[in-house]
């Protein structure tokens, strides 16, 4: 039940004077409960790939194979109910998609609107406002009421409340306090460790050496490069090529001169452990 | 109240009337129902502009609306004054009977039938006759079929957009 895309490419307006490649030509295939990010400069496709994943557009040519369902241009709106009860969208910013009288009736509508009854839908809104790190007193309030990263937390609690196979985030940690943005990160990636999916479309490459074991390159609607991030932020050269940055802890690295370093480290710890080694020759 | 008084807006309120305006236009882009009843969702804002800013500021932002739609996407059969007095007169109506009162559901059927009655029954129809010179009574029937389904649903909508809105209100 891999995710798979094939020679998928989208336009937006198509056959007007506007027409625009979203994506051009794009395969690749996605593991079963793998973390992916998605990253890229701003107008490279990132987000066009990502609202193909439920199908809110629909390839102009090609074939997605997602959740046992299989997308191709001619697939109408009907019956993609089911797919989007697994695999879900969290959008930039998602606060701003909260309406409901309460937190727990916000967090509820989407488990409410695949078919959870009352009671159940409640319950799990209930277990995922304590998982993304809220008081159950939160849970009587009004959403209006809260500050903008009580907001983001619950719109994301009310994604994951039906436990989608599939969970797609874009950008979900922006503009966060580094600790929110740690919690927000740790949670993804124990849903992940739980079977899950994730797919994270991100700017921040110390997000993407931490958690993902996959990383889809975007450059101008082509998907230019798929491995490891290890793979990924090997080759300098061919980041700078392409306007990528890199990790901290790898730039740091490389400002280190008279130091071996076994493996690229991509993160602090594995940072202070390559410098530990070099001191003690 | 002087005229002065009732004109006296904060600018963080003219900014919202400017939102509200914006979303009247883009609404009534929008219809809902089926071929034979379709709503426009335009209503809504004008149910809006009532509730949030009065008759006052109400109607000067529905005559906006008219003025800046027709400027984007024209009118269809042309440009016509009295359709943009129409677009003020809903509003008007919608916060005489609207503005700062609680929402009850008299107050949403009185203001619905009003609305109905005078801008979409009388105004409307009476504009037709003028434009295209058409008798008064054959436009009227024509009209009648529509205007006796769509306020029963406009009510059931403006319901759930009034108790929506006014929750907001209080918040912030």
């Amino acid at each position: 039940m891999s995710i798979k895309f094939k020679n998928v490419s989208y336009i937006y307006s198509p056959e007007t004077p506007m027409a625009k490649k979203g994506l051009d030509n794009v395969s690749f295939e996605l593991k079963d409960g793998s973390f992916n990010a998605i990253i890229g400069h701003t107008g490279s496709g990132k987000s066009t790939l990502m609202q193909h994943f439920n199908a809110l557009i629909k390839p102009a040519t090609g074939k997605i194979e997602i959740a046992g369902t299989t997308i191709t241009p001619e697939t109408t709106n009907k019956n993609l109910k089911d797919l989007r009860r697994h695999v879900s969208l969290v959008f930039q910013f998602p606060e701003t998609q909260l309406f409901e009288n309460t937190v727990l009736d916000d967090i509820a509508f989407g488990p409410k609107n695949f078919g959870y009854d009352n009671e159940k839908a409640l319950e799990s809104a209930r277990y995922w406002l304590k998982k993304v790190g809220l008081s159950e007193e939160i849970g009587k309030r009004s959403p209006f009421e809260l500050s903008g990263g009580q907001m983001r937390r619950v719109a994301i609690a009310g994604v994951m409340a039906y436990e989608p196979d599939i969970l797609c985030l874009d950008e979900p940690a922006a503009g966060l306090d580094p600790e929110a943005r740690k919690q927000m990160m740790a949670l993804f990636s124990d849903y992940q460790k739980d079977g899950h999916t994730v797919i994270l479309v991100t700017h921040n490459m110390d997000d993407v050496a931490k958690y993902a074991d996959n990383v889809l390159v975007m450059e101008q609607g082509k998907l230019i490069k798929q491995d490891t991030p290890t793979e990924i932020f090997k080759n300098r050269k061919w980041l700078q090529e392409h306007h990528l940055e890199e990790p901290k802890a790898s730039l740091f690295a490389a400002k280190l001169t008279n130091y071996k370093f076994t493996k690229m480290p991509l993160n602090i710890n594995s940072l202070v452990k390559e410098i530990e080694d070099n001191l003690k020759g | 109240m002087t005229i002065k008084e009732m004109l006296k807006v904060e600018l963080r309120d003219l900014v919202l009337l400017g939102i509200i305006v914006a979303m009247k236009i883009i609404l009534s882009r929008f219809t809902v129902g089926t071929t034979i009843v379709h709503v426009s969702l335009g209503f809504i804002g004008s149910v809006m502009l009532g509730y949030l800013f009065g008759p006052v500021w109400g109607s000067i932002g529905g005559g906006i609306s008219d003025l800046v739609s027709s400027a984007l996407f024209g009118n269809q059969g042309g440009f016509f004054l009295g359709f943009t007095l129409s677009a003020m007169i809903g509003p008007f109506i919608y916060g005489l009977v609207f503005y700062q009162k609680p929402v009850k559901i008299w107050r949403i059927i009185l203001a619905t039938l009003l609305v109905t009655v005078v801008v979409n029954i009388g105004l409307n129809t009476l504009w037709v006759h003028l434009l295209y010179g058409m008798d008064f009574r054959v436009v009227l029937i024509q009209r009648i079929p529509k205007e006796a389904i769509t306020p029963w649903l406009e009510m059931i909508i403006s319901y759930f957009v009034l108790n929506a809105i006014s929750r907001v209100k209080i918040k912030r």
